[in-house]
């Protein structure tokens, strides 16, 4: 089983997460530790969907840690949630997809994130996700949609 | 909007910078002292598969054995170009002096599965979780799989090339390639000294003449041999088989050479 | 931890090299010593599963010698040992981490701790044919450790190595038979004295002591003579008895 590979996958979910380059890297690199310690793992199959699970879980804990301290200025929302993209930062072309993808909700934005920048099969998400694998590809369609709806409008 | 370009399009979005620390992480005293702790039992994360072992065993065959392969293979390509062709070459002559050539391929096929004995590495390669058995398997598999590559592309080609039977042609290639195996295995098995591969190439070179008189003497023997090759191809085939298994079945017994200490 | 061998046996045409020895061997460093010939070699290399005995049995903690996770907990050092030639000292042990089953990046980090631990470290890019026989002997330490061994089992590790590699070997050895099992062998007795914490004597295939060094009272030497003698004594008068009852 070869680890590695899934390295640059899980910091950029962790990224996503956190929006913090350091912060992201810490904890991707906490997950595979992690992973080895819960390694009574034997043969469970891929360990795709566990290491995305530890790094959910560990992104979802630090978000918590940092709003519970004092200062307020923290770039990051509620624990849990999934954060939009700043318009600012975006490209001219990607406004418009930027501007949609704040429309949705935080844990669809998770998907759509997991499922096409991480290329995660739909089963696997619902795994991380605690979802059904329904419910994931519903939530995909629907997002798929609605994004596609406002970036057509956003074209005339 | 395009589901390819959306990747794409949300990388731009987020601007994720990229990982820096991966190789530093994988190096680390903290990830191998972790790593150390997981046991080393079946399917966890610190232990390579049949499949990777292979695809680090064929890092370790030495290159020249590739070359060999190749240079083979393109040389057989080169001379049936029709300018070759026109310069006077028969069809029989070809296939003897290539049938000639086949049975160093064989050599040095066996040579790479014997490596061990000629450099006196057998017995620190018996202890390892991959013992010596799997290590003279993958060696002879990974190999001889390319041999036979090389030929089962090569048959093809010089029947549309020279015109010659398909039959005629497996039988001046394969026979050489197989006898000599089939033999070469049998010589390391009996006599396993560090030597032993000298014997071999004599063999081998005995096996090729054979190849190279056989066209001189009768030209086209190959042609006249024709279909009652197959068999011939047939038998020998299952002898290297046999043979193969006879000599992994030895690698995974003891030590032959015990007259130095007891 | 516990290596069990039951009743081991093995006989070469005419000659018994290890008789029906039984042994439980927890963690500890435990010597080997007897002459050469003894069957020294022979026993380690069927502990190893190198060889196969005629009889007995070998097991680590339930886990057979012929089985593939024996083998994965299992580090040996042979008597003596080939390379393939172009090889470095890096190359080396790289290739035996890959056979042992690590990965490429473990495998490299501990052949870098392994070669700095026997003293290598700067250089491991050079090609073992130009290692001296010590060195080549610290190489050889360095590949049984990279799978960190329940079982670790040296054959003569001491050969060739020079008084001031000795000491760190023994330092080394005494660190790793705190939490493995460590059998050497040798046939030099102030080698095992000052490293093992218990000692078996070997003569014709048959273990003729098995103690601590302290319950020898004295020189261990001395007493490793006298086993000697007394056993040559005694095949003196069994010589003479047999010529006494033929004479009769």
């Amino acid at each position: 089983m070869d680890l590695e590979q899934y390295y640059d996958g899980i910091y950029r979910y962790c990224f996503l997460r956190l929006n913090d380059r350091h912060a992201a890297e810490d904890l991707a690199q906490e997950t595979f530790l992690r992973f080895l310690e819960a390694s009574e793992y034997r043969d469970m199959g891929k360990p795709l969907a566990f290491l995305y699970t530890i790094a959910r879980n560990l992104c979802i804990d630090y978000i918590r840690r940092c709003s519970n301290r004092a200062d307020k200025t923290s770039p990051l929302e509620d624990p849990g949630s999934f954060p939009a993209p700043s318009s600012e930062g975006s490209l001219i072309d990607s406004l418009a997809l930027a501007q949609a993808l704040s429309l949705l909700d935080s844990a669809d934005r998770e998907i759509i994130c997991l499922r096409y920048v991480n290329e995660i099969s739909v089963s696997d998400i619902g795994k991380i996700m605690n979802l059904s694998r329904f419910s994931v590809r519903r939530r995909l369609n629907r997002s798929l949609k609605l994004l596609s709806q406002h970036i057509r409008k956003e074209d005339f | 909007m395009k589901k390819k370009n959306l990747k794409q399009e949300l990388l731009k979005v987020y601007q994720i910078p990229p990982a820096s620390g991966k190789q530093d992480f994988f190096q680390s005293r903290r990830w191998n002292e972790a790593l150390d702790r997981v046991s080393l039992s079946t399917g966890s994360p610190g232990r390579i598969s049949f499949s990777e072992f292979l695809r680090i065993q064929a890092g370790y065959i030495r290159l020249r054995n590739w070359l060999l392969s190749f240079v083979l293979f393109f040389t057989a390509l080169l001379f049936s170009t029709g300018a070759v062709r026109e310069a006077g070459i028969t069809s029989p002559q070809f296939m003897g002096v290539l049938s000639a050539c086949i049975p160093y391929l064989a050599l040095a096929t066996v040579a790479e599965g014997s490596r061990s004995v000629r450099f006196g590495m057998e017995e620190l390669e018996m202890h390892t979780r991959f013992s010596l058995h799997s290590i003279v398997c993958a060696r002879l598999f990974l190999t001889g799989i390319v041999d036979l590559l090389v030929i089962g592309m090569l048959i093809p080609f010089l029947h549309a090339a020279w015109g010659t039977g398909l039959a005629a042609i497996s039988g001046a290639l394969l026979i050489p390639y197989l006898l000599t195996c089939s033999l070469d295995l049998m010589i390391l098995r009996r006599l396993r000294s560090r030597n032993s591969i000298s014997v071999c190439a004599a063999a081998s070179t005995g096996i090729s003449a054979g190849c190279l008189l056989l066209s001189t003497a009768g030209p086209g023997v190959w042609n006249v041999l024709s279909l009652s090759a197959l068999p011939a191809v047939f038998l020998l085939g299952i002898a290297a088989v046999i043979e193969s298994k006879k000599y992994l079945r030895q690698s995974e017994e003891s030590i032959w050479n015990y007259t130095s200490t007891v | 931890m516990e290596l069990y061998i039951d009743r081991l046996t093995k006989q070469y045409k005419n000659k018994i090299a290890v008789d029906r020895i039984s042994l439980d061997l927890g963690a500890g460093v435990h010597g080997l010593l007897g002459a050469n010939g003894a069957g020294k070699t022979t026993f380690m290399r069927m502990i190893c599963g190198i060889l196969r005995p005629d009889s007995g049995s070998v097991s680590f903690d339930g886990m057979d010698v012929s089985s593939e996770d024996y083998r994965a907990i299992l580090g040996y050092l042979p008597q003596d040992f080939g390379y393939y030639p172009d090889f470095t000292g890096m190359d080396f042990l790289m290739y035996m981490a890959s056979l042992k089953g690590l990965r490429k990046k473990n495998a490299r980090y501990r052949s870098r701790e392994f070669l700095s631990l026997v003293g290598l470290e700067g250089q491991e890019k050079n090609k073992i044919k130009t290692y001296s026989g010590g060195m080549k002997q610290r190489l050889g330490i360095a590949q049984a450790l990279l799978n960190r061994p329940k079982l670790l089992v040296l054959d003569e590790p001491t050969a060739g190595l020079d008084p001031k590699e000795r000491v760190r070997f023994r330092d080394l050895i005494d660190r790793i038979g705190r939490e493995s099992v460590v059998l050497l062998s040798t046939h030099i007795v102030s080698d095992v004295e000052q490293i093992a914490d218990r000692i078996l004597m070997l003569q014709d295939g048959r273990l003729i002591f098995d103690g601590s060094a302290d319950e020898i009272h004295g020189n261990l030497e001395e007493f490793y003579l006298e086993q000697f003698d007394e056993e040559r004594n005694g095949r003196e008068k069994l010589r003479i008895r047999k010529e006494e009852t033929h004479h009769v």
